[in-house]
């Protein structure tokens, strides 16, 4: 009777129970971190090292395709990009081909230090392009055909930086920062398959295994995964911010997945054992 | 009917788009190139203007909601028209960049987003421990590659055992890109096939 009760109350947990640990797992990192190592995996350290070694001028594209509610992983990332972005002699443009996106990558352009960058010489933010495929297709083509004025409403030819952005050949390294795996598909299709531009596609955990075979067959430069990954650059570039933090929060929600995983796996089977002895 | 509404000069046109676009892909004419260009930017201004025209389409579902009073949908429907003219004349009056819009879009937008997404997290804690179970083999097997995945993708997987990146990894780049590399090439030449049809005409679905 005794064996019967302890399978019974294994697999009758309350949910709320669950909901609870969840919550106090998650809060207790961000108050008290733990400080797991960060593993740095190959594919973050090639995003890092080709920011390194990019000729003083060039100009790298931060495209915004993310929302509100990606914004919990793909915050960090842009946020670390435009971070080491911001300390070296580059030119960076911030685009959006998704609705959400100018919003927030004015977010991420306010949030990040900026040293003695100026705007529309040294960075600016091109804001919402409709249309999709179409769009981008269309930026990849001719940016200043397509684009009249910045998010600010500052018409293009009165913005220096301007001039270096033409066309998806000027562009030395692209970033999107996304939830889409469709959106990762577009830019292989329309930036990287005409222009050979090499896209680093930022997108949230979940969405990793969809694009790496493009990451496989070269068609993608490399991936930055979900909080973890912007966790990775800010230690490559020295500069620990929210990725960093989230990463013990990740970890400890990870491991109560795993062990609910095998709570319910071993109510499930002494249920089915109790069922055969009970039968006898 | 009329000669302007006519079927057959929209699966003309299609077909004139579809084959200029894929033309200057191979091809270096200055002429044709120019050309599809300016095809791409009508192709965002009318993605723009569709917007528009959504955003109406959308506001008038929802007033004729409220006209006629549909229980339990009105008050929503309301609430909807009423956040929607208070973010519109924010931002016509202050810039969408402006302060105020900005203060809107991170504290009521991005929060309720963000909190929405979150959500996932309960039901995913609550799937864990109720749903997911070895009952057959092919369940087994995809709980046992679910648990490495997500292992693997926090610290915690390499704390545990050093092995489980390693394998994790080896999981996401042999069997899943083999399979998606199936799936995505079966799609492209569905796609061809698609494109092909559409621009001879045989294909007219899109035209309903």
């Amino acid at each position: 009777m005794a064996k019967e009760d302890m399978w019974g109350k294994l697999g009758r947990i309350d949910p709320r129970i669950l909901y609870v640990l969840l919550v106090i797992i998650l809060i207790i990192p961000l108050i008290a971190p733990i400080g797991l190592p960060i593993p740095i995996t190959s594919e973050t350290r090639k995003i890092y090292d080709a920011v390194e070694k990019l000729p003083p001028g060039s100009v790298v594209v931060c495209a915004m395709d993310t929302s509100g509610a990606a914004w919990g992983e793909n915050g960090p990332q842009a946020k670390a990009i435009l971070r080491h972005l911001f300390q070296k002699p580059l030119k960076i443009v911030v685009v959006s081909f998704e609705a959400d996106g100018p919003m927030l990558g004015q977010r991420a352009l306010l949030e990040v230090p900026k040293g003695e960058k100026k705007y529309g010489v040294d960075y600016v933010n091109l804001g919402f392009v409709a249309g999709g495929e179409t769009g981008r297709a269309a930026f990849g083509r001719d940016v200043q055909k397509l684009i009249s004025k910045d998010f600010l409403g500052n018409p293009l030819e009165k913005l220096p930086i301007m001039e270096k952005v033409r066309n998806a050949e000027d562009f030395a390294l692209f970033f999107t920062f996304t939830s889409l795996i469709s959106a990762v598909e577009m830019y292989v299709r329309q930036l990287y398959a005409p222009y050979k531009t090499k896209v680093v596609a930022g997108i949230i955990g979940l969405g990793v295994p969809a694009v790496v075979p493009y990451y496989n067959a070269g068609q993608l430069f490399s991936i930055l995964s979900g909080s973890l990954g912007a966790g990775e650059y800010e230690l490559l570039s020295k500069m620990p911010g929210e990725g960093v933090r989230l990463s013990d929060a990740l970890s400890l929600s990870t491991l109560l997945v795993v062990v609910l995983i095998v709570v319910g796996n071993a109510a499930f089977f002494g249920d089915k054992l109790r069922g055969k002895e009970e039968k006898r | 009917m009329s000669v302007l509404t006519r079927r057959e000069i929209a699966v003309f046109m299609t077909a004139f788009a579809g084959i200029a676009v894929i033309a200057d892909y191979f091809l270096k004419v200055p002429v044709l190139n120019t050309a599809v260009a300016d095809l791409l930017r009508w192709g965002v201004i009318l993605a723009s203007f569709l917007l528009l025209w959504g955003t109406i389409s959308m506001l008038r579902v929802h007033v004729e909601v409220v006209r006629k009073k549909t229980p339990n949908q009105w008050h929503y429907s309301t609430w909807l028209i009423f956040l929607m003219a208070v973010f519109v004349a924010v931002s016509l009056v202050g810039g969408l960049a402006g302060s105020q819009s900005r203060w809107m879009y991170d504290n009521i937008y991005v929060a309720c987003s963000s909190t929405y997404y979150s959500v996932l997290g309960f039901y995913m804690i609550s799937a864990s421990y109720r749903a997911i179970r070895a009952r057959t083999k092919e369940a087994t097997l995809l709980l046992v590659v679910a648990v490495i995945i997500m292992l693997m993708n926090a610290p915690i997987g390499g704390a545990i055992w050093q092995g489980i990146p390693a394998l994790g990894k080896w999981i996401v780049d042999v069997p899943n890109t083999g399979a998606s590399r199936g799936y995505i090439i079966g799609l492209a030449i569905g796609a061809v096939i698609l494109g092909i049809r559409t621009l001879i005409g045989r294909e007219r679905g899109y035209l309903s």
